[in-house]
């Protein structure tokens, strides 16, 4: 199908291919690894809305 | 609030409201599966429309090349551009999600350069009779890689990202400056590689037949980076979210 061009023409459409999973994995894999972190942080007591939160969170008081 | 305050107060526009991370995420969440449909859809109907093509009577099947080639090299600029146009975001207006755009973009900048460099390359072997030759678009474009690395470096060097945000966006507008330079380097200096072809809109210097695949994966390659840009800015969101909770957690 491609000819004397064969050994160009595949490697340039299986490296893109490649990339564009890589890219493709590395992100989803990103955002489910910060996801796990996040709800791990989140079991361990911390709240991203700050003290006052996270003291009610946890039943404290002044 | 009187009635005075409720008309000289404008509703924030839907730029401004998407500056709260969390009406980002949920935006990004309802955004991102039809983005990512579209450019499968979009990128299919480029390939079939490219294998459909007849054979270049001076390129034979390498013109395939094209399809890969001509659209990465054009993200990799524009990629950049959207970089520059989040410093600016970033130095100018304070939008809050300007630097987590541009970090999010800079790795996905990175590989459509690759991409364009490599295809590129294995199209330039059969028909230049050379892998590489440094003429002053190759370079420049090379140049934007290591641009597009160095502020990766950048952006991982600095632990605070409030604190690099700054930096980051100067040395992202420095960079510019570049793109210029690969857009014109066909015509300000003799290069092996040729003219534009595409962008004389009065008569493109290409037959319709390998013109609209082209137009078409272009469409396509912009809808993928669109579409991994959004996504890397959620990510970039959670690892903020994550250092703010660690930091949380240690201050306790």
């Amino acid at each position: 199908m491609f000819g004397k061009h064969a050994a160009f023409i595949l490697p340039a459409y299986a490296i893109t291919l490649v990339v564009a999973v890589a890219l493709v994995v590395w992100i989803v894999l990103g955002y489910r690894s910060r996801q796990r972190e996040i709800a791990r942080l989140e079991r361990g007591g911390a709240s991203r809305h700050g003290r006052k939160a996270d003291r009610a969170s946890s039943g404290e008081t002044r | 609030m009187n009635q005075d305050t409720q008309t000289l107060s404008p509703a924030p526009s839907w730029w401004m409201r998407l500056a709260n991370p969390t009406r980002f995420m949920t935006f990004a969440d309802r955004v991102i599966p039809w983005l990512a449909g579209l450019a499968a859809i979009v990128a299919a109907v480029g390939l079939w429309l490219g294998f459909s093509a007849p054979e270049d009577y001076q390129q034979g099947a390498t013109v395939l090349i094209m399809f890969l080639h001509v659209p990465a090299a054009w993200l990799a600029m524009m990629c950049y551009s959207v970089m520059s146009l989040s410093a600016l975001g970033t130095l100018v207006w304070r939008h809050p999600l300007a630097d987590v755009s541009l970090r999010a973009a800079a790795p996905i900048g990175a590989a459509f350069t690759l991409l364009a460099l490599v295809t590129g390359s294995l199209w330039g072997k059969p028909m230049w009779g050379t892998w590489w030759v440094w003429d002053a678009r190759l370079t420049s474009v090379l140049v934007l890689l290591i641009i597009y690395l160095g502020l990766i470096a950048l952006a991982r060097a600095i632990e605070d990202p409030v604190q690099a945000a700054k930096p980051l966006a100067i040395m992202t507008l420095v960079g510019f400056i570049n793109i210029p330079i690969i857009k014109f380097s066909v015509d300000w200096w003799n290069t092996l590689h040729q003219p534009a072809s595409v962008s004389r809109f009065a008569r493109p210097a290409m037959d319709a037949a390998f013109l609209y695949p082209l137009l078409v994966m272009a469409l396509a390659y912009t809808l993928f980076f669109f579409t991994l840009h959004i996504m890397n800015m959620r990510n970039e969101i959670l690892a903020r979210r994550i250092r703010v909770l660690k930091l949380r957690q240690a201050g306790r």
